[in-house]
């Protein structure tokens, strides 16, 4: 293990730190203000943000450290010292307990053993320090957005980062999902939306089977589960299959799909005279077209999930065809015996 | 009476007793209209007929705010004032009458020249009126309950830019408010538009998911899509720079009218106050009994006047019924005897006055005696209907929006018809045809008979309405057909004038006849349903009385399927051939008959507005001059044999 001596370390990775630069210059070169002492401080604790995915742990052996440097130098803490530890405390009594521990802790510290020192070192090569709280918080939406495994989609939104730093990143994220603090808010949103998606392509898939069921659907459609009669019906039945058609013509996916429907409204000749349909915004199309499939929902396959419902269509399809068989079969059968029973008409008299 | 017993009780609510009647698309789901049927020289292609029936009927039923110049338009004004002509191209090939290929007599060849002046600067109004409705920043949540026009003819004409600062704001909205089909190019077909323009990864989301726990690649890959392209900026109607200051004018004929068009949905869509107004139109706490319909009719209109008594006088006999049930019944006769039920006593009264009045009646004329007893028959139904087959169409607000005032019949197998005039919606001047079967039949005897003559019309505010008139047809079964394809076309016609004028109505219900007699022999060949072809036999026609004085030999042939016959060059200006004898065509026939009828009753009416309009053009009924016109016996020998 002979090192060559021109060999110098790699550099290390360079890291995003939020510091004051002029608090960090004040320690070492000493300017401004010689007039009035420095009031000694105590270190202020390492920022340590979770979603960056590191240990736990490395937080605690930060912790280890200040106290260790306060000791160092000799500081005594104070109640301000209290605020910046464990933040605001309203209680008086719990104040004055919390100095105490802070001042048994800095009077206990020690320093960071040689194994603690490895420790850091390797934790501190782990989790993503470079992704910043607005990095953090575009994954999140953009994982809502366009679902958590939608890595390409995902990247869209947060240039420039590169394909392969998020999936590395969403990967740690969803193993060590826990360690993110709130993560449940997080989680709670992510999922909600991608409910959302989900619904859409189950709605797509419902009004494609709907339409699919009519050779005219402008005029034979039919709802089985209408909108609700407590609320006032202003589109007329017609008008709302036209909707249909069009939300079916254009698909649900497309941003521009009302805009789209208005125009085609103003264009067609059967509602030249129809104020209420010819005056109708994108945004109240929007909402009629969302009541209308709800009620679609109703009709086909409430609350499944899309990837059932393909296996179901497969499994009716293969049973529909083994009946068929079977039937064939059977008349086959049926057919044959009849044959039998011309030939020989009196064989069971005995 | 029937003879009632306890348990047969009519119900009235099932049935549909509303003066109006719904025009459902689904009568035509299976007809194909066949344009050449209704050929004669008076009939012309009016592609902008839609767009004119939108604003008259706009106006119609937001009269509130529009100045008091504009609630007499009539159709004509439109195309004098846009400068439309209609086309005498049928896809027929027809002479034109006055032997020249085509159109060249303008407007202003044959129109005074203040007339064509008045009319444009009506445009003007009309469109300066609909430019300040969709801007205006009223908040007021008030529905307009007084006339208060939104521009006046002293605006447009003390200003010289009056329109620059709307157009301003036009400009700035009108692509989010979505262009006008015809000012966009369309690069593709409709396939290649609706498939994704790119995607953008290269890929679909191709390595394993980043959550093992939930599996599913909800966004595989993201595309981009066609948009329409609004034509470029130098050939943007919208930015031609003379309509800061000539107002609609500064555009090309057609493009007048395709502004026109979007400026009303615009205007719909985000005027405060139209949109406020709509809103209360279709929000009422009641439904009709037919339910929310895309478009509905008078019922006299749709049905016809007679069917329409009848349905009344089933409605009396049901209710009648109803009623002697009732005062049978033994907790009925104890509230009445301890006077608790004052309102069921009066009814009652009602009841034996009408029957009363009945007994008397020479059978004959019961029917007409029934009807006579109207308001009788009023005070029995109230708190039982909302209105009855004999109400006014027009009255209730909850017919309103989506009524069709100008409808005057719907004929299967060919189509609708039209008869656009104004003034639908207001107190009634004593001229108004927008009424209640009852009345309007009694208004059109008075005009037949001479009571209400031309100056009884200006005597009685006759100008404040529409003095001239077309009937326009809507080739209603292919605009069905097309619809329920998707196959519409922005240059395609379903607009068709019949006449435009009393000479021309009279024509028209000539040839009406030729429609509604069965023809002798007439052969029907299987017709190809899938593009509506049709051939007849050619048959001597059988001569009729009044009839047109071509005697050219008839043919009925569409330009598409020209079937080769012994006299391809000698084409007749009118088609003559009955409707095929076949009983599917019986109702059509029906329906034929009551439009010539309504038609025929409703030629004195227009023919007096036409004279009210020769005769006191503009002059405007003060006292003084009214009190002159009295003594000044004007000259009438207009002689108008019908």
């Amino acid at each position: 293990d002979i090192i060559s001596p021109i060999w110098t370390n790699p550099t290390k990775r360079e890291r995003k730190e939020n510091y004051s630069v002029d608090g960090y210059y004040k320690d070492v070169l000493q300017t401004g203000r010689a007039s009035t002492p420095n009031h000694p401080r105590m270190p202020r604790p390492r920022p340590f943000y979770s979603h960056q995915l590191q240990s736990p742990q490395l937080k605690a052996l930060y912790e280890k450290e200040r106290m260790w440097n306060t000791k160092k130098s000799g500081y005594v803490p104070t109640q301000e010292d209290v605020k910046t530890t464990y933040g605001n405390i309203i209680d008086e009594e719990e104040k004055k307990q919390k100095l105490e521990i802070l001042k048994i802790s800095v009077a206990n510290a020690q320093p960071l053993t040689e194994e603690e020192e490895n420790q850091k070192s390797e934790w501190e090569k782990e989790g993503f320090p470079n992704w910043s709280k607005t990095d953090f918080r575009k994954f999140i939406s953009a994982s809502g957005k366009y679902g958590r495994n939608s890595i390409q989609a995902i990247t869209l939104d947060l240039a420039p980062k590169t394909y392969d730093e998020v999936r590395e990143y969403a990967k740690s994220f969803w193993a060590y999902i826990e360690r993110v603090e709130d993560y449940e808010k997080h989680l709670k949103y992510i999922e909600t939306e991608e409910e959302k998606i989900k619904r859409v392509k189950q709605q797509q898939e419902a009004l494609r089977r709907k339409i699919s069921q009519y050779a005219n659907p402008f005029i034979d459609l039919k709802l089985n589960h209408p909108p609700s009669t407590n609320n006032k019906r202003t589109f007329s039945e017609e008008e709302d299959r036209f909707i249909l058609i069009l939300l079916f013509k254009y698909g649900l996916d497309r941003d521009d799909v009302y805009e789209l429907i208005r125009d085609e409204i103003r264009s067609c000749p059967l509602f030249e005279l129809d104020f209420f349909f010819q005056s109708r915004t994108p945004v109240e199309l929007a909402r009629r077209a969302s009541t209308l499939l709800q009620c679609l929902e109703k009709e086909f396959n409430d609350g499944l999930v899309l990837e059932d419902v393909k296996d179901r269509l497969k499994q009716e399809d293969e049973s529909g065809k083994r009946m068929r068989e079977e039937m064939e079969v059977e008349e086959q059968q049926a057919k044959e015996e009849q044959q039998i029973k011309a030939v020989e008409p009196t064989t069971d008299m005995e | 009476g029937p003879i009632a017993t306890e348990s047969s009780v009519p119900t009235l609510t099932n049935g549909n007793w509303t003066p109006n009647m719904p025009l459902l698309s689904s009568d035509y789901k299976t007809h194909h209209s066949i344009i050449s049927r209704l050929k004669n020289p008076n009939m012309k292609a009016v592609p902008y007929a839609g767009t004119i029936m939108k604003l008259m009927s706009f106006i119609n039923k937001f009269s509130l705010y529009f100045a008091k110049e504009l609630l007499n338009l009539s159709f004509q004004d439109f195309e004098i004032g846009l400068d439309l002509y209609p086309e005498d191209s049928l896809g027929i090939s027809s002479i034109n009458t006055e032997g020249s290929a085509h159109r060249t007599t303008l407007y202003q060849d044959f129109v005074p020249i203040k007339d064509i002046v008045s009319a444009q600067d009506k445009m003007n109004l009309l469109f300066l009126t609909l430019l300040k409705l969709t801007f205006s920043t009223s908040k007021s949540n008030e529905l307009q309950k007084t006339h208060h026009p939104h521009a006046t003819m002293n605006q447009l004409h003390s200003s010289k830019k009056i329109f620059a600062h709307l157009m301003k704001q036009l400009r700035a909205h009108a692509k989010d408010w979505g262009y006008p089909k015809e000012w966009k190019f369309e690069t593709l077909d409709v396939e290649a538009f609706l498939k994704p323009k790119s995607q953008i990864f290269e890929n679909d989301e191709l390595e394993d998911p980043v959550d093992p726990k939930n599996g599913s690649i909800l966004t595989k890959n993201l595309y981009t899509w066609h948009q329409q392209e609004i034509v470029p900026l130098e050939s943007d109607p919208l930015y031609i720079s003379e309509l800061d200051r000539n107002g609609i004018l500064a555009l090309e004929p057609h493009d007048r009218v395709i502004l026109f068009r979007s400026l009303l949905d615009w205007c719909s869509a985000q005027s405060p106050q139209i949109r406020n107004e709509i809103y209360h139109l279709s929000h009422f706490k009641r439904d009709p009994s037919f339910g929310i319909q895309t478009q509905h009719a008078p019922r006299y209109m749709v049905e016809g006047a007679s069917i329409t008594l009848a349905q009344f006088r089933k409605l009396c006999s049901m209710v009648q019924t109803k009623y002697e049930i009732r005062s049978k019944k033994k907790h009925v006769k104890k509230q009445i005897e301890s006077g608790k039920r004052a309102d069921l006593v009066k009814k009652f009264d009602f009841l034996k006055e009408i029957k009363a009045e009945m007994k008397k009646t020479p059978k004959e004329e019961k029917d007409q005696v029934m009807i006579a007893l109207y308001d009788k028959w009023c005070g029995l139904f109230e708190g039982e209907l909302q209105d009855n087959p004999l109400s006014d169409p027009f009255e209730d607000e909850l017919y309103k929006l989506r009524q069709q005032e100008f409808f005057i019949g719907r004929v299967p197998q060919i189509g609708d018809f039209y008869l656009p005039r104004l003034h639908a919606y207001d107190s009634s001047p004593i001229a108004s045809t927008y009424r209640d079967l009852r009345s309007l039949q009694e208004l059109l005897r008075k005009f037949s008979d001479g009571t209400v003559d031309a100056f009884t019309l200006f005597e009685n505010h006759g100008q404040e309405m529409s003095s001239q008139f077309k009937v326009i047809y809507h080739d209603t079964p292919s605009v069905v057909r097309d619809t329920v394809h998707g196959k519409y076309t922005a240059n395609k016609n379903y607009w068709f004038e019949m006449c435009c004028d009393t000479v021309t109505l009279k024509e028209f219900l000539d040839f009406l006849e030729y429609k509604i007699t069965p023809g002798d022999t007439v052969k029907v060949q299987d017709h190809n349903a899938l593009n509506g072809q049709m051939s007849l036999d050619d048959n001597p026609e059988k001569e009729l009385n009044g009839a047109d004085s071509t005697t050219l030999p008839p043919h009925e042939s569409d330009k598409e399927n020209e079937k080769p016959s012994p006299d391809t060059n000698s084409n007749s200006l009118i088609n003559k051939h009955p409707l095929p004898k076949e009983a599917r065509f019986n109702a059509a026939r029906t329906k034929l008959e009551y439009l010539k009828k309504f038609l025929t009753d409703m030629l004195p009416v227009l023919q007096t507005f036409e004279t009210l309009k020769e005769q006191y053009s503009d002059m405007k009924p003060g006292k003084r001059l009214l009190r002159r016109a009295q003594t000044r016996s004007i000259n009438y020998n207009a002689s108008y044999d019908s």
